[in-house]
């Protein structure tokens, strides 16, 4: 899911740079948070406001929704291409991995014979020093290891988590986020965001409560 | 769409009198093919290739059934919402588990008659040593005796030499043959006879029937079959069965019994199909012992198993049943589980032969010489064991592993289809190098196992299309039907 974006501080009207300084920040709109009550309400609204053509929003429920994805028009995400390209890399690395360690041996010409480059070739139970056979598990568990990593860590990061602070976190309402209301908020760095084409379109949804996040 | 009940009372879930009378067919065809693969078989040896051929169809069928009725008993288990649209299938595979028990029958008549026709350690310790074909067996033991002395005296004079082959290489004592070429180990591997002559027994064969074993004596091992058949066919009939009172009654509890009873359901279906594993394929080759085989049995098994249903779903949703209940995230879930069940399978395989090729065990590794997995002695077996590798693993693998793929009829189709034939391969390179070291795929073969597959086939069909083809009134029908995926 796309994350609401921290304030755009270039986009700050240009009168507001004649406000006098009090010594603290002055408060911005960073977006616009609508709530709702439940489930189909936030998903009729969700393909609103997608229809609507923005970019720069996001939904939060307190569980999972199914067809939201569809309902927000996120397209599919590349991180199953990433993961693959991982667990490639991994699998050639596991290979080379194990072929270094276990049967490489160069013996470089004078004056720089000092450089003993020797993998450990430890013969064991008459097996070759370097066969595949042995050193699947190996380099299969690179490949694991490098696609999970790249899964679990590539998602945190598409996700643009971990996220410390947010905006939202100033409204009141917003708390029941995480218990029993759904909210949709558009974010003021979106190209098509006017406070008041948001607000409009969020009204047209049957939002319950309508509020200006500022930060 | 999630969250929204659909109106499921215009579906299609009773299968028309064609399907049935293909059932019937299939079953007709599938008994025409048994008794003539047992007619055209060679008589002499108690149609020894006809039964290898029967327990070959035999044993794909056993695979298949048991694997569903594991896995019907685990989605009881987990409670799995998703499955329930489609559980029908599965809940029909597992119940032939009762056909499997019928032919196993004949199986445990022929090991009970103590002829070593199937199993060699089933034969008396007094005859132990198996005639062949014809009357070789004596010749035979001499014959292998004489090589095994040959190559002795050979050893013995090139290591009384040795020494001089350092100074002297025009001795021409050797006769050109490399010293090492004359241990004692080259005349254990007697490759040729075992080709020449099925059935006959290695030593160790004889010390087993002569011990009267423990494990594998005729007596215990049928009951023993027996107990397993009984059990995977009545848990598999009990759960059908309330199944498919719940069609007609509605009862709420059958689902809360089907649960209740899962979890000991599954130990003894596990403990069951991991021994006749064990107990029939294993042991046909008494020698051979993997503690892995009876995973890798379940992981084939499974992986066919998943083939099998998502055909199903395809045919039956080709011919206007379950438009509407079962959905493309049904399919690819199927996809799903096909696809992991390919890593399953390459995985347990993989390590079932790493770890007797690391320990290098004789008797443990002759299982895999046979199979042709010994690259430096390959046998008729070895484009069967690489087919299975490349096939069964690699391929399918990057074919099956995109979501597009997966929700595509024929992408799905195509690679079940696909995943069957390397599935029924690895049956054949279970049992069949067990009678012969040269791939034997004549017509016994082809007419028993097939008909053995096309009598499970039919009977799948018959049963399905004397019932609703989905559990119409489970509760958790329309929690199935709400299934999506990311």
């Amino acid at each position: 899911m796309t994350t609401l974006t921290t304030p755009h501080h270039g986009d700050i009207p240009h009168e507001s740079n004649t406000i006098p300084s009090t010594g603290i920040d002055a408060p911005v709109v960073v977006g616009l948070c609508a709530e709702y009550d439940d489930v189909t309400a936030v998903l009729e609204a969700a393909e609103k406001v997608r229809d609507a053509g923005y970019r720069h929003w996001d939904v939060y429920s307190p569980f999972p929704i199914h067809g939201i994805d569809a309902a927000m028009g996120i397209r599919p995400t590349i991180l199953p291409w990433l993961v693959l390209c991982m667990g490639l890399t991994g699998c050639v690395f596991g290979i080379s991995m194990t072929a270094w360690i276990n049967a490489f041996a160069i013996t470089m010409p004078k004056p720089f014979d000092w450089v003993n480059l020797q993998g450990y070739q430890f013969l064991i139970s008459g097996k070759p020093i370097w066969s595949i056979q042995a050193n699947i598990p190996v380099i299969f568990e690179c490949t694991v290891l490098f696609s999970a990593l790249t899964a679990v860590f590539g998602m945190l990061l598409l996700n643009k988590l971990p996220m410390l602070y947010n905006p939202l976190f100033k409204l009141e309402m917003f708390r029941r986020a995480t218990s029993d209301r759904f909210f949709i908020a558009l974010d003021a760095g979106d190209a098509r965001f006017t406070h008041e084409g948001a607000k409009e379109l969020l009204e047209s949804t049957g939002a319950l409560k309508i509020e200006t996040i500022e930060d | 769409m999630a969250h929204t009940h659909h109106d499921l009372s215009q579906e299609v879930t009773r299968m028309r009198p064609a399907g049935k009378t293909l059932g019937l067919g299939l079953l007709v065809v599938g008994i025409i093919a048994v008794v003539a693969a047992f007619i055209l078989s060679p008589s002499e040896d108690g149609h020894r290739r006809f039964w290898f051929a029967y327990l070959f169809g035999l044993c794909a069928i056993t695979a298949v059934s048991c694997a569903s009725l594991i896995f019907t008993l685990i989605n009881h288990l987990v409670r799995a919402g998703w499955i329930t649209n489609v559980r029908r299938i599965l809940e029909t595979m597992a119940l032939q588990t009762i056909l499997v028990a019928v032919l196993t029958l004949p199986i445990i008549g022929i090991t009970l008659a103590k002829n070593g026709v199937i199993y060699s350690w089933a034969k008396p310790s007094d005859t132990a040593i198996v005639e062949g074909p014809e009357e070789g067996s004596e010749s035979h033991e001499e014959k292998a005796a004489g090589e095994k002395a040959e190559p002795a005296e050979k050893a013995e004079a090139g290591h009384a030499e040795k020494p001089d082959t350092h100074h002297g290489e025009t001795d021409g004592h050797y006769g050109g043959a490399p010293v090492d070429a004359a241990p004692s180990v080259a005349a254990d591997v007697t490759y040729p006879n075992h080709q020449a002559q099925p059935g006959v027994m290695r030593p160790f064969d004889e010390n087993i029937a002569r011990k009267n074993h423990t494990w594998l004596n005729p007596t215990f091992w049928s009951i023993r079959i027996l107990i397993y058949v009984a059990a995977l066919a009545g848990i598999a009939f009990w759960y059908w069965k309330t199944s498919v009172d719940q069609d007609a009654t509605g009862d709420m509890d059958a689902s809360d019994r089907m649960f209740g009873w899962s979890a000991p359901a599954l130990i003894v279906a596990a403990f069951a199909t991991t021994f006749i594993a064990f107990d029939m394929y294993m042991a046909l080759d008494p020698h051979w012992f993997s503690t892995m085989f009876g995973v890798y049995y379940f992981a084939s098994g499974t992986q066919a198993m998943w083939a099998i249903m998502a055909l199903f779903v395809l045919a039956l949703q080709s011919r206007g049943y379950l438009k509407q209940s079962v959905t493309k995230e049904h399919r690819h879930d199927l996809g799903k589980f096909l696809w992991a069940f390919i890593f399953f399978w390459g995985y347990i395989a993989f390590d079932q032969y790493m770890l007797q090729w690391y320990a290098n065990l004789p008797e443990e590794t002759f299982w895999f010489d046979k199979r042709g997995y010994n690259y430096a002695h390959p046998t008729g077996y070895t484009p069967i064991a690489l087919a299975l590798l490349i096939g069964r693993f690699i391929i399918p693998f990057l074919g099956l592993v995109s979501r597009h793929v997966k929700r595509n009829r024929f992408g799905l189709g195509f690679w079940a289809v696909w995943l069957l034939v390397f599935f029924i391969l690895d049956m054949y390179h279970i049992v069949i190098p067990e009678y012969s070291w040269t791939p034997m795929h004549g017509a016994p073969e082809i007419l028993a196992a097939g008909g053995i597959m096309a009598l499970w086939l039919g009977n799948t069909i018959r049963v399905l299309g004397n019932h609703e083809l989905r559990a119409v009134r489970d509760p958790r029908v329309h929690e199935s039907l709400a299934l999506q995926n990311f």
